[in-house]
């Protein structure tokens, strides 16, 4: 059976800069893959062009057997592939309660609606009136998950879930995980906390400088491995000194 | 109780100038287009009219119900074929091009309809008037601008509020990229704020056609008091056009009440005052619409 989310030998160039690098990966339904890297690893990149915002200069993107490397943004979530992107992105002048119903605008229809979401985050009933902009970090990241949920994906990219949470938002955030697995959905995940995606994560990648150094599940690698290829130190060398 | 009157027109005056300002917000707020033929769309709107009038006889005020759909559906299409590749081209290009519309607009209206001052004729409507007590007076014209200025502000309102459609041109205003990864095609809510700004501005150029006399050239200075609206009462902020309106408009007539040329210098003191002491204007909004 072919994956859901396909990457072949993905490249992407800002300008000059070739930040993503003949990257290769796939996801399965009901699968978590994170992808662990140093900052400017080209992660985010990564993400940013499965969703539809960046042009790769090469490669593909194959979204359940369809070709989608040139399908714009808006019609991948239509799909069911969603981002929740870097940094929440809600909309600022928009409510709670109007930034879940943004997950809604062109969704797939099934499981997820808002009394299922709200379940989920049970706080989102008494404070949907409040501007997004009025939330803590973690709550933000909350909505931000909650929205994407509402588009019914089939595929949910996470782009740095845990930056600037406090450890109990961030457990909070990760909590939701397995439940989302449970549903089948494919899960997508970069993160900078390597022991947090090493606790959720069926298989690995990391990325150092646009390329892939290293993969494989979290059970099959050793930390110093980790290490060299998320620092680039040459094993070699490391043993040397 | 001439300055009542004055007042009280001012207010009108100040309902119809928010209508015309409204539009330039939504253009800034959603999409940061300035639109510099946006006095010359209202023009167009009257002259519009005026020829319908000519061929089918129809009564002045039923031009509303014709030239408003047209320009609506001019305003989304204008924005997909025309405005949307001058923004994928950037923001230097779309002032230009807008500023090169104000310029072929106004030349093709003077050169269709010659460069005379017309009005839209709605016959002794435009001089009848409720009498409220021997000093004041309501014209029923300025009462059906202000009521028009009112009910199409809260419908954008409404529309940017209540239905999905508009919660994601709010949306996009925010943040397009975001706006993008739940489903939203920029382009076609670029379209709909467009369609937006060109309905309420010919709504605003009609009402204004009818209360005094337009020539093809008229519109870069309605583009001026639109400014000044959008900018006292904050950019981006509805609401806050709404105030800036009225601010300009009771400045005008209570400033004709003192020399009828003070009348159109007292707005743009008052403007200048405003973006001295609160360069934000009234009603600053964190985030625009």
């Amino acid at each position: 059976m072919s994956a859901l989310l396909e990457v072949r030998d993905l490249s992407v160039h800002h300008g000059q800069l070739e930040a993503v690098r003949g990257v290769t990966l796939a996801v399965n339904a009901g699968e978590v893959v994170a992808i662990i890297g140093a900052n400017g690893a080209g992660k985010s990149t990564l993400l940013r062009t499965i969703a539809g915002l960046h042009t790769p200069s090469a490669g593909r993107v194959v979204f359940d057997g369809r070709d989608i490397t040139h399908l714009g943004p808006d019609k991948r979530v239509a799909l069911g592939l969603v981002l929740v992107p870097e940094g929440r992105r809600l909309f600022a002048s928009l409510t709670v309660e109007e930034n879940l119903l943004a997950g809604l605008y062109k969704g797939r229809p099934g499981a997820w609606d808002m009394a299922k979401v709200l379940a989920l985050f049970p706080w989102m009933a008494e404070r949907k009136r409040q501007p997004a902009s009025q939330l803590s970090g973690g709550e933000q990241q909350a909505v931000a998950i909650a929205r994407a949920l509402l588009a019914n994906p089939r595929a949910l990219m996470l782009d740095e879930p845990s930056l600037g949470l406090s450890p109990l938002a961030l457990r909070r955030i990760y909590s939701v995980l397995p439940e989302l697995v449970v549903s089948g959905l494919g899960i997508l995940l970069v993160e900078q906390d390597v022991r947090q995606a090493l606790k959720v994560a069926d298989r690995l990648q990391c990325l150092l400088e646009g390329r892939q150094a290293l993969q494989g599940a979290p059970a099959e690698l050793d930390v110093e491995q980790i290490e060299a290829a998320y620092f680039g130190i040459a094993q070699g060398a490391r043993s040397a000194s | 109780m001439d300055v009542l009157n004055a007042i009280i027109q001012g207010l009108f005056l100040g309902g119809l100038f928010a209508l015309f300002a409204c539009g330039l917000s939504l253009m800034f707020g959603v999409m940061e287009v300035i639109n510099l033929a946006h006095g010359d769309v209202a023009v167009a709107a009257v002259y519009l009219g005026l020829s319908l009038i000519s061929v089918t006889h129809i009564p002045a005020i039923w031009v509303f119900v014709l030239v408003v759909p047209v320009f609506v559906v001019g305003g989304y299409f204008g924005q997909r074929l025309f405005l949307q590749r001058s923004l994928d081209s950037g923001p230097i290009t779309t002032l230009l091009v807008t500023f090169g519309l104000s310029i072929v607009l106004e030349n093709v209206l003077q050169e269709v309809y010659s460069a005379n001052s017309q009005s839209l004729d709605i016959g002794s409507l435009v001089s009848s008037s409720v009498q409220i007590s021997s000093q004041v007076s309501l014209p029923y014209l300025s009462m059906v601008f202000l009521g028009t200025a009112v009910v199409s502000l809260a419908v954008v309102q409404l529309f940017l509020t209540k239905t999905a459609t508009g919660r994601m041109v709010r949306a996009v205003a925010d943040d397009r990229e975001a706006a993008q990864l739940v489903g939203a095609n920029y382009r076609h809510l670029f379209g709909v704020a467009a369609a937006m700004a060109a309905g309420t501005v010919a709504l605003a150029g009609l009402a204004l056609g009818m209360y005094t006399s337009i020539s093809p050239s008229s519109g870069p200075s309605y583009l001026l008091y639109g400014f000044a609206a959008v900018v006292i009462g904050g950019l981006g902020s509805l609401w806050g056009t709404l105030a800036g309106g009225m601010v300009l408009g009771l400045a005008t007539t209570l400033g004709s009440l003192v020399d009828p040329d003070f009348g159109s210098m007292l707005p743009y003191l008052v403007f200048l005052a405003v973006l001295a002491v609160r360069p934000r204007g009234l009603f600053p909004k964190k985030a625009v619409l």
